[in-house]
């Protein structure tokens, strides 16, 4: 560790060179003076003019490291710095140009989990190649590790590579996801499954590779693995119980991301099923719940997407005693046929359920393909009986009592 | 909608935060470099033999030359030394990339043609030390390198060309090359290198020395080459010679000196043409089964083979501190002591310095590597661009020569068809 620091300490003295500190000055004066002088000009002002200003300075760094060499000296600091900018600006304008096409939380995800950590991984490591030979400060031996010293290099990989299998893996298989589904007909739960599955195995086998990349002696970590694996056993139960649960879940597909579940009298939307726990969108409430999978594993489950994605629901109402029920039937069934987001098939039914105080009480039954929407269809049935019934001059009975009186 | 509204909004801050962090640090840093808290520090280029990186090659070399540093640390308290390796094909482009940002070394240390390259591409400057620095080094290293009244490089180390063998599989090592031939009829297998630099030794009992020297350092003064029909004749027993060779059993030629090296340490060969810069590697592998002798020759004959010579180079950019830290580095390597200990501590290499006692009498190892050094030739390559070109060219002949892909004949018309 002291070699690497001792190494990263000798950069400054680069510094000491009037060359060097001629290209590093002057590029950051121009940097300063955009950020203290431009940069307060810019506020809420269209992006455009922000996107204008962003170009003006990568001209003026250009133009920077074109004076100096113009002056004989070496300018490819100068230059580099401009360089750096320029994919900067570019990277930023191609994000505003998405914005314009894709929703914006999939632009703000790829970029932040992906394009801003890569650019500014390809940023350092072009900076550390301008200081000294990448290869030589990668092959710094920093401490043991199961054997040979791991190095710097090394060391870079174990930290970097884990991140990127997540975040690179995602997009492409979803992208194969889709394509698997394409051709073989896969419902979404079971596309979302085997994505899931296929991204849990990428990075298993990436952080094997990396292991025996960075020449971890595997026995050794096998060994401490089993020495250890009591205790983990005990100190992470819940955590493995919920992996494994979650694993289970997916095979069986009684809950999957899209999976829309009865959770405390509400459904709700499985979201995600992750390592440890599934996210549900509660529609009610526009809630987020986050449920250990091992719940799922362990109680009942009440589902609307096991075998399809059909409700049956209900408006139950009373009709007075003079009316005919068969004609208030075929008026029910008719009005539930007519409204929007009824399904016609299987056709909804009306039933008389009984006689009560004051009226003769009826059941709509109907069914829906929408799980989460139950309680806007509901309404909107309730409302065309009322107006039906307000047309055909039935009447809704409010309870009455009769009182006799002796 | 509205958070597409926001998502619009332009965001380069997070890049100017850095870049204005970048420009923060540098300032300070250079505000540092003018109050003394940055060390004087000294950047040092090696080139390296192989592309396989430093590691195989230094072994010891690196406990070696880190111990110099320290030393010279040690007499120059609170100088940084940083060390930078690079291979022999990778060199003179780095320089010439860390140069255009005035980020180049403050010394090189390469072999001689490639000090060459980087003096020709204006890549390095004039050696600025003082005579009596210079006077130290035998006239023999430094005439090569002499351009007007000034020289561009400076010898450091001198590394020749020896055989190393497996003494149990060969008591006693061949004395021509005849001999060598013979040895590998009843058994000894034997490695060459296709690399022309460490296979010109074999010219030398075929009497094509001067021919295949000619071909390297190319027309002198743009002058088209002319051969003699006595040239055409040791050149052509030089190509014979090895065409026979590469029919023999026992006898392997690789075109990577590394390649030859491991393949002594695995007991897959008896014997090989090595540079000494990878005896002190062999060593610790082999211990006493290695064996190293002078290459064969011709009948009553000494072999002359081409020498490595390690040569320094002093950088462009460096500030007036760091290059009077460079010649005093320089200047301390190239002491007596400091001469001898590099001579002492790592067999192979041999001291430009002639004041500097070589122990032949008391090691045989010396004795070999004086006797090899004595005799080996130093090659200048007033063009050195051309003079790899021809070395590439006439490398690219002798392989398809030893892998039967052109008999000797041909292979003689085109080596005396075009020089390129």
């Amino acid at each position: 560790m002291n070699q690497l620091l001792y190494e990263i300490v000798g950069w400054l003295g680069f510094l000491t060179r009037p060359v060097v500190l001629l290209q590093c000055l002057s590029a950051a004066a121009i940097a300063l003076g955009y950020a203290l002088w431009m940069r307060p000009r810019l506020k809420n002002r269209r992006y455009r003019d922000s996107v204008l200003a962003a170009v003006g300075l990568w001209f003026l760094l250009r133009l920077n490291g074109l004076v100096i060499e113009w002056l004989g000296y070496p300018n490819g600091l100068a230059t580099y710095f401009s360089q750096a900018w320029a994919v900067w600006v570019v990277l930023t304008v191609v994000r505003l140009l998405l914005l314009t096409r894709f929703p914006a939380k999939e632009i703000q995800r790829l970029y932040s989990r992906i394009v801003q950590p890569l650019f500014l991984l390809v940023l350092s490591g072009s900076l550390v190649n301008q200081l000294a030979s990448l290869r030589d400060v990668a092959e710094i031996p920093l401490f043991p590790l199961f054997g040979p010293p791991l190095t710097s290099g090394n060391l870079f990989l174990l930290l970097i590579i884990p991140y990127f299998l997540i975040a690179f893996s995602a997009i492409p298989l979803v992208w194969f996801g889709h394509l698997v589904q394409r051709m073989f007909h896969f419902s979404d739960g079971s596309r979302d499954a085997a994505t899931l599955v296929l991204r849990y195995l990428v990075v298993a086998v990436g952080v094997l590779w990396l292991f025996h990349r960075v020449g971890l002696n595997t026995s050794a970590i096998a060994a401490i693995a089993g020495g250890l694996s009591v205790g983990i056993g005990f100190g992470t139960k819940e955590v493995f119980s919920n992996f494994i649960s979650g694993l289970w879940l997916l095979f069986e597909g009684s809950v999957r991301p899209g999976s829309v579940l009865f959770i405390d009298g509400d459904p709700c939307e499985v979201r995600s099923l992750g390592l440890r726990a599934a996210v549900l969108w509660r529609n009610r409430d526009n809630a987020e719940l986050v449920i250990p999978n091992q719940t799922f594993f362990t109680a009942t489950t009440t589902t609307y997407t096991g075998s399809d994605r059909l409700r049956r629901s209900e408006v139950q109402i009373g009709a007075a005693y003079r009316h005919d029920p068969a004609e208030v039937i075929a008026l029910l069934e008719e009005v539930a046929r007519a409204t929007e987001g009824v399904l016609g098939d299987p056709a909804p039914r009306a039933f008389l359920v009984g006689y009560g105080d004051s009226s003769i009480n009826y059941s709509l039954r109907y069914w829906i393909d929408d799980p989460l929407g139950n309680l806007a269809i509901q309404s909107a049935v309730s409302q065309a009986v009322w107006h039906a019934f307000a047309t055909k001059g039935i009447e809704i009975p409010f309870p009455q009592r009769v009182v006799h009186q002796i | 909608m509205a958070a597409e509204r926001s998502e619009l909004r332009w965001r380069p801050v997070k890049g100017l935060r850095l870049l204005a962090a970048l420009a923060l640090l540098l300032t300070c840093g250079g505000c540092a470099g003018g109050i003394g808290f940055v060390p004087d520090t000294l950047y040092i280029s090696i080139e390296t033999s192989t592309a396989a990186g430093s590691a195989p090659e230094l072994g010891g070399h690196r406990r070696v030359s880190q111990r110099l540093i320290d030393k010279f640390r040690s007499l120059n308290p609170g100088v940084d030394v940083h060390v930078s390796n690079y291979p022999a094909d990778g060199l003179v482009a780095a320089t010439r990339y860390r140069n255009s940002r005035g980020l180049g070394p403050d010394l090189i240390v390469s072999r001689v043609i490639t000090a060459q390259q980087l003096h020709q591409q204006g890549l390095s400057s004039a050696v600025t030390l003082k005579r009596d620095t210079l006077d130290r080094l035998h006239p023999r290293f430094l005439k090569s390198f002499r351009e007007g009244s000034k020289e561009f490089a400076v010898p450091f180390l001198a590394q020749p060309q020896v055989a190393c063998y497996d003494r149990r599989r060969l008591r006693e090592p061949p004395r021509t090359i005849d001999e060598l031939l013979a040895l590998s009829a009843k058994g000894l297998r034997v490695g060459l290198p296709l690399t022309i630099s460490e296979l010109f030794w074999t010219t030398t009992a075929q009497g094509a020395s001067d021919v295949v020297g000619q071909l390297l350092e190319g027309p002198a003064n743009g002058q088209a080459a002319t051969f003699s029909a006595a040239d055409h004749q040791a050149l052509d027993r030089w190509i014979r010679w090895l065409h026979d060779a590469s029919l023999q059993q026992n006898v392997s030629f690789s075109d990577d000196p590394l390649d030859l090296i491991q393949q002594l340490q695995r007991g897959q060969r008896d014997w090989i043409s090595c540079n000494s810069v990878w005896i002190d590697g062999l060593r610790q592998r082999m211990g006493p089964n290695l064996g190293v002798s002078v290459l064969p020759g011709g009948t009553d004959v000494p072999t002359t083979p081409i020498s490595r010579l390690l040569v320094w180079s002093f950088g462009r950019h460096s500030s007036a501190r760091q290059r009077l830290l460079a010649e005093r580095f320089v200047a301390f390597t190239l002491n007596e002591v400091t001469q001898k200990q590099l001579m002492d501590s790592v067999p192979g290499n041999l001291p430009v310095n002639p004041n500097v006692l070589i122990p032949t009498r008391s090691s045989a190892l010396m004795a070999s590597l004086a006797f090899s050094l004595d005799h080996s030739r130093l090659l200048d390559f007033p063009d050195p661009e051309g003079a790899i070109a021809r070395s590439r060219w006439l490398e690219s002949v002798l392989e398809k020569v030893v892998l039967g892909e052109l008999p000797p004949a041909p292979a003689l018309a085109q080596l005396l068809a075009r020089t390129p």
